[in-house]
């Protein structure tokens, strides 16, 4: 199991409060995660305000670029990966995303997974992307991950899609890691098959330990029926994690990290899990529930008001959570 | 009183070698000395594998003093519960009040080379249960017969033991095995930095919830546990140390089904330093070494058992003897024993 924690890049007005972000914060948070063995650091991206958010707040969030601050946080680290979880694909042209990432993946030493969502609403994706028209955005991810793989590979790379067109582009550097994993997030069963066919991972940020179980077992299939075999498909899974010595105050932290907001119109859905709320333990009993399901890499981003709340949280969920859930099972005696 | 031991590390020293540093062990002041029982160690380069029960035999006659255990040995697939009794019954009857056996359900990775099917968790734990309850019979009782599922005596006797019966350590990573301990046994032993809240909200509650239930107290079990701690002067060599123990760290995910070294060795290689050392507590400091040992006295912890990751274990020996037992004897004398 690995473990990896969240940066605050794009979190203002979710977990954190507004104006709060900077970049103290962020080194602080690749620093100490590097320290505490975390695996890798996970970014997210919104390019503008979210509708919730702004019905929530007075003021707007600052959200930071994840491919602009992982160039800059890989800089200040030596180990730790990085992970977009993730960028909305359709919003990026493929051949200035394909330099990008192959240029962060040189600059930190093959560092680099790319996670990609279909993101946002389709009313955004107009707004942004009037050039592609009202398109299949799920055709779209896939002629994107093609062509990227193709820029990636390839001396003259050349790609006829629907949506994007390209003839003996002669773009370098290539990316260190062959392949640089491109995880999936999503549920929807064109995603799953998507995973299967050309992706190396699945995110998911919603399902309790039984769904996910089934989603994978999903994934596993359309992995043979699309590869003709069995293929090892990592399956990372985020939480949004409040945790402190007790159950009260992890209540607080909770309240204190989103201070003035305004009651979410988000719609709720039930039955899925987000957020854990709690003291090491009982987080890690939470946590527990998805160990045998098949789960490869759980990220905890944590909520809190100030770096230091933040930094606070990563090591108690280092020293607390991580080894009980390493080290729980009977017969374990080591 | 509180017990202050040494991990004779058996996966990674031969065994001329760690009898020297057991013998400095009572040397430096340390009350107890305790040996892995592998077959085959966690490292293919560099490994080593010596048998715990002869060498506790040399240990026993080049010291006076110092208390003899296993941490642990598997008396369950390539030892006949009765062979393990017999040994312990010579070492006993050699160096009287002075050894015990500490006992778990076992790695696949001293067993599966040896030709020995590897079962689930249920079936190594209830070969362990009837291993305990038939080495307890066999030093206590003469021409003992037993019917077990797994084992199966008819009339037998080990002619060679103390009249009290050998002292046995279960050891526990889950709430059965530490139930089991709390019924029956004179220790409990488990392994330190996997989060005090197993230690505290699992494995301690059930240990006494089930002696009570048996009718005991407390204070007949030995509450053990391994601590795994890399001290040195230089801090970042008491970082680097905890590399070559790296797989400790590996989640059962990462380590299951693994029985070669060769694996096991690309396995633990493969984790980040900082990821490598999160089992053990790292300083330079004797004063954070006790801060940071004090919650396991706190939760009622008697006999700490101190292993050293790196290579030069003498070093350690006499810097932990000096800097860091006295300072821990002297904080658990302030806590007031009350419970006990």
């Amino acid at each position: 199991m690995k473990f990896s924690t969240g940066l605050p890049n794009c979190r203002e007005g979710r977990l954190n409060p507004i104006g709060s972000v900077d970049r103290a914060w962020m080194c602080d948070v690749a620093k100490a995660a590097e320290e505490l063995g975390y695996y890798s650091l996970w970014l997210n991206e919104f390019l503008q305000t979210e509708p919730n958010v702004a019905a929530r707040f007075d003021d707007p969030p600052a959200y930071y670029d994840p491919l602009v601050t992982m160039a800059y946080l890989a800089a200040l680290t030596r180990r730790i990966r990085f992970v977009t979880s993730t960028i909305v694909l359709p919003h990026h042209h493929p051949i200035l995303l394909n330099r990008q990432v192959a240029t962060l993946d040189v600059l930190s030493g093959g560092r680099i997974t790319i996670g990609i969502g279909l993101g946002g609403t389709l009313e955004e994706f107009r707004q942004l992307r009037g050039d592609l028209g009202a398109g299949n955005r799920g055709q779209m991810m896939d002629e994107f991950v093609d062509a990227l793989r193709v820029l990636w590979r390839d001396a003259k790379a050349s790609y006829a899609g629907r949506y994007v067109k390209f003839e003996n582009v002669d773009c370098f550097p290539k990316p260190v890691q062959t392949p640089l994993p491109i995880f999936m997030a999503g549920e929807a069963e064109g995603v799953l098959k998507r995973i299967a066919r050309l992706g190396d991972g699945w995110i998911d940020t919603f399902f309790p330990p039984d769904q996910m179980r089934e989603k994978i077992g999903q994934i596993q299939a359309f992995v043979r029926e699309a590869r003709g075999r069995d293929a090892p498909v990592e399956i990372a899974r985020q939480f949004y994690i409040s945790l402190a010595g007790s159950a009260e105050a992890a209540q607080a932290n909770l309240k204190a990290s989103l201070p003035n907001a305004k009651p979410s119109q988000a719609p709720r859905r039930e039955g899925m899990e987000m957020t854990l709320a709690g003291t090491p333990g009982e987080v890690a009993a939470r946590l527990r529930r998805y160990l045998p399901v098949g789960v490869t890499e759980i990220c905890a981003i944590f909520y809190s008001p100030d770096a230091g709340g933040a930094l606070r949280q990563m090591e108690m969920f280092a020293r607390e959570v991580i080894p009980a859930l390493a080290h729980s099972q009977e017969g374990d005696t080591r | 009183m509180i017990k202050l031991g040494y991990k004779a590390s058996a996966e990674q020293f031969g065994p001329a070698e760690l009898l020297d540093f057991a013998v400095l062990a009572e040397q430096c002041g340390f009350d107890s000395v305790a040996i892995s029982d592998h077959y085959q160690p966690w490292r293919h380069h560099g490994g080593h594998a010596p048998f715990s029960f002869a060498w506790m035999g040399a240990v026993g006659a080049r010291t006076q003093r110092i208390e003899l255990g296993t941490s642990v040995v598997t008396p369950t697939f390539r030892y006949h519960p009765g062979v393990v009794a017999q040994a312990m019954g010579t070492l006993a009857s050699m160096f009287p009040g002075r050894v015990w056996l500490g006992i778990g359900t076992g790695e696949s990775m001293n067993e599966v080379p040896l030709g020995i099917e590897w079962p689930d968790q249920k079936e190594r734990f209830a070969r362990l249960r009837e291993a305990a309850e038939l080495m307890r019979r066999l030093w206590t009782e003469e021409r003992v017969t037993y019917e077990g599922v797994y084992y199966k005596t008819r009339n037998a006797t080990v002619y060679d033991r103390p009249d009290r019966p050998v002292p046995l350590y279960i050891a526990a990573s889950g709430p059965a095995a530490a139930k089991l301990a709390g019924r029956m046994a004179e220790g409990f032993i488990c392994t330190s930095g996997k989060g005090m809240a197993l230690y505290a909200e699992t494995l301690l509650p059930a240990v006494t919830e089930s002696a009570q239930k048996a009718g005991r107290s407390l204070s007949d079990i030995e509450l053990t546990i391994e601590m795994k701690v890399s001290y040195d002067h230089d801090r970042q060599r008491a970082l680097e140390d905890t590399r070559y123990w790296a797989q400790l760290a590996l989640s059962q995910e990462e380590k299951v089904g693994v029985e070669d070294p060769v694996e096991m060795e690309r396995r633990a290689d493969a984790l980040p330093i900082e990821r490598a050392a999160s089992r053990w507590i790292v300083s330079n400091d004797p004063d954070e070494q006790v801060e940071k040992i004090k919650p396991y006295l706190d939760l009622g912890f008697t006999h700490l058992i101190f292993h050293a990751p790196g290579p030069d274990q003498k070093r350690f020996l006499k810097l932990y003897g000096e800097e860091v037992l006295p300072r821990l004897r002297k904080v658990a004398a302030q806590k007031a024993p009350a419970v006990r």
